[in-house]
């Protein structure tokens, strides 16, 4: 019963703060909604027995992603100023999009059986190092290449040209 | 409505995605939208995650690679934020505006 | 001419309807906390002391949810003694007639984990805010006496009570929020900056057993890394929401800082997991077992990834020499220019609570957390008695030399498990942040470029070594 309360009470901060990161015209309140949605994300994982990405959410999507969003918001600063109009020409279209698309998605995961267990995960700290050594080594190795990459070509990208 | 299943996570997912991906494809800002981007990722993640505590437990307990590609969508989320970025502000230094809508210079 | 009046400067404390909300509330609060734990004090000591061996089986039984069975299973709690008597008037057998009478009958299982959560986060938040006061006086008295001055004196005797009037004083401050300021993100960022100061003592372990922490959460020292994490934010928002361009820039220097040393402090902190196996905090200390030398400060590679760590979290916590983001001369003291009251004592309070987390991590990784073997009773003690007998000069002769041999009498006879062992951890914990007050007290502050500099071209390098020098090693050996 208290899973259940716990789940419902993050359900409805994450939707909450989602709707908050769309609708808001401030973009620092919606960084602000956006760092805790994440946080319910968090949460979320707790209730799904990851407490390895729980850890790792919150290290690096609240920590470190936000600041980086929230970096971008003042260094891009629009000279209309904040209470521009924040949705662009298609926002109907859009609208209609993703409400259709919520409501297929619901009849699919409603309609398809999966062979649910209910049985206590395993340590998933042990589990996921031992998965990235053994198995998914290559995808481990081919990530680390990948933020290697990012961080040579974020500042290759943002450089001051001026620089000699 | 008590005993919390694999169909509320995938709700839950799917709620947050689609509220993600009007975001994305309705603001005007560019940061805007990458936070949104943002939303579906970690709508994303949420749907494997979930995938891999009620279904993957089934075949084998110790069996991690829902969390595993979790853990390698959170990376790359991070590697393409920052690139993201990066572009974001190179295109304010040279139009002074990030409008989505006004920087169609590239469109037929 | 005209005689213009002078404006009313008001002298002293100003006493208006502000002060006395705040004031009430804070005794309010305090004192319904204090109120409502400090009775539970003297029950839970005796329900220890006579009964039971932690709070969890004391609270089960004081639910009635002990089971006289031999066997523990998940979700029955043992008692510590089973077949007693129980006295008539036990406070136990009283609650359990009074919930009867009410119709409340016996509360479910769960209540019992809940409430002793909710007394645990009680004596955590009691332990920081007494320990953050302590710490600032002797912060104040140790830099006085290392600048041959004698710090705070006046206020009570020796200048105790100099940080209990310092809230006082911030309470009465004028609680501004500036006019063009966004006035939520304005009043939200003191929290967001305090909140996971005070999170992260959930896995700080204390002693040995599994009473002295929280939660032994097995990813333990990953949750006090993503809590320290959480702050960048608090800081950037106060910087953004003061519309303050100089609280803008010191804010986004202070970022740029915290974020550049969190780098290599989490790869250093790899370090011992590596040589414990496990993320926990009590596994990485039980790990340091056998005596001074399996230390982690010592063991794979010596000193290196102490050193760092050191480094790393005092420029996470913003101490001097690495305040740049707060200190008064630079940018008008930051991204904290506009704030004052008890918004601003809520930042001061944070930096102080997360640096004494910082000295209880670093004993727990690197000094050997609880352990106290032979050789560092020893020196423990000789340290601690000498700086007593030589420092101490306000008391007399015989006095000093007595309280001299009585610690260095306590510190060799101290044991290392039970009582004993809160006892090492704190002396440990203490010692770190009294080498922090020192390096506070010594060292210039470092310049923005310098401070980059010496984290990405200096420390990073360091810990990647570190890293790989400790992996090699327990991949050589085996562990």
């Amino acid at each position: 019963m208290m899973e259940a309360l716990a789940f419902y009470a993050t359900a409805a901060l994450i939707l909450i703060s989602a709707l908050g990161v769309v609708l808001c015209r401030n973009l620092v309140h919606s960084a602000m909604s956006l760092a805790l949605s994440f946080l319910g994300v968090a949460v979320i994982y707790i209730l799904l027995h990851a407490f390895f990405l729980f850890g790792v959410q919150v290290l690096i999507y609240v920590g470190a992603i936000t600041v980086l969003i929230m970096f971008g918001i003042m260094l891009t600063r629009d000279v209309e100023g904040n209470l521009v109009q924040q949705t662009n020409r298609q926002h109907r279209m859009a609208a209609a999009s993703a409400l259709a698309t919520f409501i297929a998605l619901t009849y699919i995961a409603f309609q398809s059986h999966f062979n649910v267990t209910n049985a206590t995960p395993g340590d998933s700290v042990v589990g996921i190092g031992v998965a990235f050594i053994s198995r998914y080594v290559v995808p481990f190795e081919v990530a680390s290449l990948v933020l290697l990459v990012a961080l040579v070509g974020a500042i290759v990208i943002a450089r001051d040209k001026e620089v000699d | 409505m008590f005993e919390i299943g694999l169909s509320h996570y995938l709700v839950l997912s799917a709620a947050l995605f689609c509220i993600g991906a009007y975001g994305a494809l309705a603001r005007r800002n560019a940061v805007g939208v990458l936070m949104c981007f943002e939303l579906m990722l970690n709508a994303v993640n949420i749907n494997l995650v979930a995938f891999s505590r009620y279904v993957a437990q089934a075949v084998d307990p110790n069996l991690f690679a829902g969390h595993v590609f979790a853990a390698l969508v959170i990376t790359v989320a991070a590697a393409e934020t920052s690139i993201g970025l990066a572009l974001i502000i190179n295109i304010y230094r040279n139009r002074d505006r990030i409008n989505v809508d006004e920087i169609d210079l590239m469109k037929w | 001419m005209t005689t213009a009046t002078r404006p009313r400067v008001p002298r002293g404390i100003e006493y208006n309807l502000g002060f006395f909300v705040r004031l009430g509330l804070l005794l309010g609060v305090l004192g319904g906390i204090g109120a409502a734990t400090l009775p539970a004090i003297p029950i839970l000591g005796y329900g220890l002391l006579a009964h039971h061996d932690s709070i969890t089986s004391y609270v089960a039984w004081l639910f009635g949810w002990c089971q006289h069975s031999e066997l523990v299973s998940e979700g029955i709690y043992g008692c510590g003694q089973y077949g007693l008597p129980v006295p008539l008037f036990e406070p136990a057998v009283v609650m359990q007639r009074v919930l009867g009478l009410v119709g409340l009958g016996r509360p479910p299982k769960v209540t019992v984990d809940y409430v002793v959560a909710i007394i645990a986060s009680l004596i955590l938040l009691h332990f920081v805010v007494i320990s953050v006061t302590l710490i600032i006086y002797i912060l104040r008295k140790v830099i006085g006496y290392m600048q041959a001055r004698l710090g705070p004196m006046r206020v009570g005797p020796k200048g105790i009570l100099q940080t209990l009037i310092d809230a006082v004083k911030l309470l009465a401050k004028e609680d501004t929020i500036p006019g063009t300021a966004d006035k939520v993100m304005f009043t939200l960022a003191p929290v967001v900056v305090f909140i996971p100061a005070l999170l992260v003592y959930v896995v700080v372990p204390f002693g040995d057993s599994k009473g002295f922490i929280a939660r032994d959460l097995n990813i333990g020292i990953l949750y006090v890394v993503a809590m320290s994490s959480i702050t960048v934010i608090g800081i950037i928002l106060a910087g953004w929401a003061s519309d303050n361009k100089y609280a803008l820039f010191g804010a986004m220097r202070a970022a740029a800082q915290l974020v550049s040393y969190e780098v290599p402090g989490v790869l250093v902190v790899l370090g011992p997991v590596i040589m414990a196996g496990s993320l926990g905090m009590r596994d990485i200390i039980l790990a340091q077992k056998g005596g001074v030398t399996e230390w982690f400060i010592w063991s794979p590679v010596p000193l290196v990834g102490f050193l760092v760590y050191l480094i790393s979290s005092l420029a996470e916590t913003n101490i001097t020499p690495f305040d740049l983001p707060e200190a008064e001369s630079e940018l008008v003291s930051g991204y904290n220019v506009e704030y004052s009251g008890m918004k601003f004592g809520l930042f001061f309070l944070a930096e102080f609570a997360n640096s004494f987390t910082v000295c209880f991590v670093a004993a727990a990784l690197f000094l050997g957390g609880w352990y106290a073997p032979p050789v560092f009773k020893l020196a423990a003690g000789l340290t601690l008695a000498l700086s007593v007998g030589l420092c101490w000069i306000e008391l007399p002769f015989l006095l000093r030399w007595a309280l001299a041999a009585s610690a260095l009498a306590v510190c060799l006879g101290m044991p290392d498990h039970g009582w004993g062992s809160l006892y090492w951890m704190m002396l440990k914990a203490s010692g770190l942040q009294f080498l922090t007050m020192w390096i506070r007290a010594t060292y210039p502050r470092v310049r923005v470029d310098q401070l980059m500099e010496f984290a990405w071209k200096g420390l990073i390098p360091i810990s990647l070594v570190y890293l790989a020098a400790v992996g090699l090693w327990a991949a050589i050996n085996q562990k």
